[in-house]
């Protein structure tokens, strides 16, 4: 009844924009009028028909699950993983969607397999070990996957079995910084590498060039915290060479990249790694802490500031926007707890708020200029 | 070109269900192989971040130091004979090769942090026994098969003869009761 509601009220304002005439409007209502049961309450009904079934069923199966023999779990978890594959494989009507979340939810059913195994068997081992082997068999459902989602479950997983397995290799410091460099350089080469050969691993590209560099974000922001620590010579090194290896590629981009993104991911990761150098001179030169942040919040909000153009020269306008907020968030935090304590707690406040209204009025006034200015700007220097 | 992104898309699908059977199988079978032998369990609690529904515990294989000079992560082999009480107990330890040839029962194991270890010891139970298995309890022991080549797969807990979740089920049914 809502949407007939709602619909009604859709075919007066497109009538009075002028959309459609009122002969339209009209056929557009009968049509719907008669094709009302296919959507209507009998669909609901049985939709929530066929809901309490599964529900029923699965509620059956869980509250019986210790009663029900290792031997029927088994046999009933491979059932339902042949079902869905044989829906994935053999039916070429399926819809894109259904496509994508079969393939996500068989992801994480073969997690849920793992676990059945383990669970019946009374097997343990290292975490990383079934995270490993979950990574191996998934690999080609992830790489399948039409969406981003298969490989954001799949390339957090591999990591943390990658980095797992380093620990447990009771190395020398030198040699984990050298595999780290190698893992977090690669990763950010991969990432930002564009290839016409490699367009399967579009999404893991893309979700590699996010981690790398929400890494180096969350990075630039903890190194204004870690001032009265031992600079360790293992995550110095381990930053800079990726840094480094990341530029090469980013430099070396002939076909794809803008001028203004090449430069903006250049400036961001130079003044990501000048981080470092920076808390080593602070700490040389017994600097105070609040200058030292000063200095610090300066370097990323550049630094962000110049990944968030880059993003930009991208067309990733809401990366952007994001990336502008999360600047305009720190700012926020340094004010905080620089200045906030220096004044009554209740002014303090007070002012919080103030700062974030007018930076939204600000913001929202701005918007339009600062786009067109940057479209500008990037259109002039391609 | 529309056929090899089809067969990929199908191995994608068929590759985990394969892999996950063929590791089933192969669980069951090392579920199956070997003779039946009953070690005596004693807790083991470490700080575990994924604890879940089991029990975890250690084989008792008595009183030789199986880890002794052994690095840390390092596999060896302890030599095991019958026990006063039925039980399996150590005799000695070393290398899995030497111990293939002298030995006619052996376990294969781990060292960790001095630990002789399996990685066959945890024992998954039914949410509903939570309380009352938060520990191992006294006299526990473990039925497992033992493979000639010394790998070890467990089978059962017994607690005093009785299976350690009718010990369990009797335990919430009567609390004040002891063992």
């Amino acid at each position: 009844m809502a949407i007939d509601r709602k619909l009604r009220k859709k075919l007066i304002d497109w009538g009075r924009a002028g959309l459609i005439s009122p002969e339209q409007s009209e056929k557009i209502l009968s049509f719907e009028e008669n094709h009302a049961g296919a959507h209507g309450f009998l669909f609901m009904i049985s939709w929530l028909a066929a809901a309490c079934i599964v529900l029923g069923m699965i509620a059956l199966i869980a509250s019986n699950w210790e009663a029900i023999p290792a031997f029927l779990k088994l046999t009933l978890y491979f059932l339902i993983f042949g079902i869905v594959g044989r829906i994935l494989l053999l039916s070429k009507t399926i819809k894109p969607l259904l496509d994508e979340i079969l393939r996500l939810g068989l992801m994480i059913y073969s997690m849920a397999g793992i676990g059945l195994v383990a669970q019946i068997y009374h097997l343990h081992s290292q975490p990383w070990r079934g995270v490993a082997f979950w990574c191996l068999i998934t690999f080609g459902l992830a790489l399948s996957s039409s969406g981003p989602w298969g490989a954001v479950l799949w390339l957090p997983a591999a990591l943390f079995a990658w980095f797992s397995f380093f620990n447990t290799l009771s190395l020398a410091q030198e040699w984990i910084a050298v595999l780290g460099i190698i893992t977090v350089g690669s990763l950010g080469i991969f990432g930002s590498f564009h290839s016409r050969k490699l367009i399967h691993l579009i999404h893991f590209r893309h979700i590699s060039f996010l981690f790398v560099t929400l890494a180096c974000i969350a990075y630039s922001v903890t190194a204004a915290y870690q001032l009265d620590e031992k600079i360790h010579n293992r995550e110095f090194f381990t930053f800079l060479a990726m840094a480094l290896l990341w530029s090469a590629t980013i430099w070396f981009q002939k076909a794809e990249y803008k001028f203004g993104s090449r430069m903006g991911m250049l400036v961001f990761l130079g003044l990501t790694t000048a981080q470092f150098p920076l808390q080593a001179i602070a700490s040389s030169l017994h600097w105070d802490t609040i200058p030292f942040k000063i200095v610090s919040c300066a370097f990323f909000i550049a630094g962000t500031l110049a990944l968030a153009i880059a993003a930009f020269a991208h067309d990733q306008k809401k990366v952007f926007e994001a990336l502008c907020i999360f600047i305009f968030l720190r700012l926020l935090a340094l004010y905080t707890e620089s200045l906030m304590t220096l004044t009554a707690k209740g002014f303090g406040l007070i002012s919080v708020g103030l700062l974030i209204l007018g930076g939204l009025y600000a913001w929202t006034k701005l918007k339009p200029t600062i786009y067109a200015k940057l479209e500008g700007e990037l259109n002039a220097k391609k | 070109m529309l056929k090899s992104k089809q067969s990929l898309r199908a191995l994608a699908v068929l590759f985990p269900f394969a892999l996950l059977l063929a590791w089933t199988i192969s669980a069951q079978m090392s579920h199956d192989r070997g003779d039946i032998f009953r070690l005596k369990i004693v807790g083991y609690d470490p700080v575990d971040l994924l604890s879940g529904h089991y029990l975890r515990f250690r084989y008792d294989l008595g009183k030789v130091d199986l880890c002794k000079d052994i690095p840390n992560k390092m596999a060896t082999c302890a030599c095991l004979k019958r026990g006063k009480h039925g039980t399996m107990k150590a005799e000695y330890g070393g290398s899995c090769e030497q111990l293939q040839s002298s030995c006619e029962t052996i376990l294969r194991g781990n060292c960790q942090y001095n630990t002789f270890l399996t990685f066959s010891e945890r024992f998954y139970f039914p949410e509903e026994y939570t309380s009352v298995l938060a520990l191992v309890p006294p006299d526990s022991q473990a039925e497992v098969k033992i493979s000639k080549e010394g790998a070890i797969a467990l089978q059962k807990i017994f607690v005093k003869e009785r299976d350690i979740l009718d010990y369990a089920k009797e335990r919430i049914r009567f609390p004040d009761r002891k063992n």
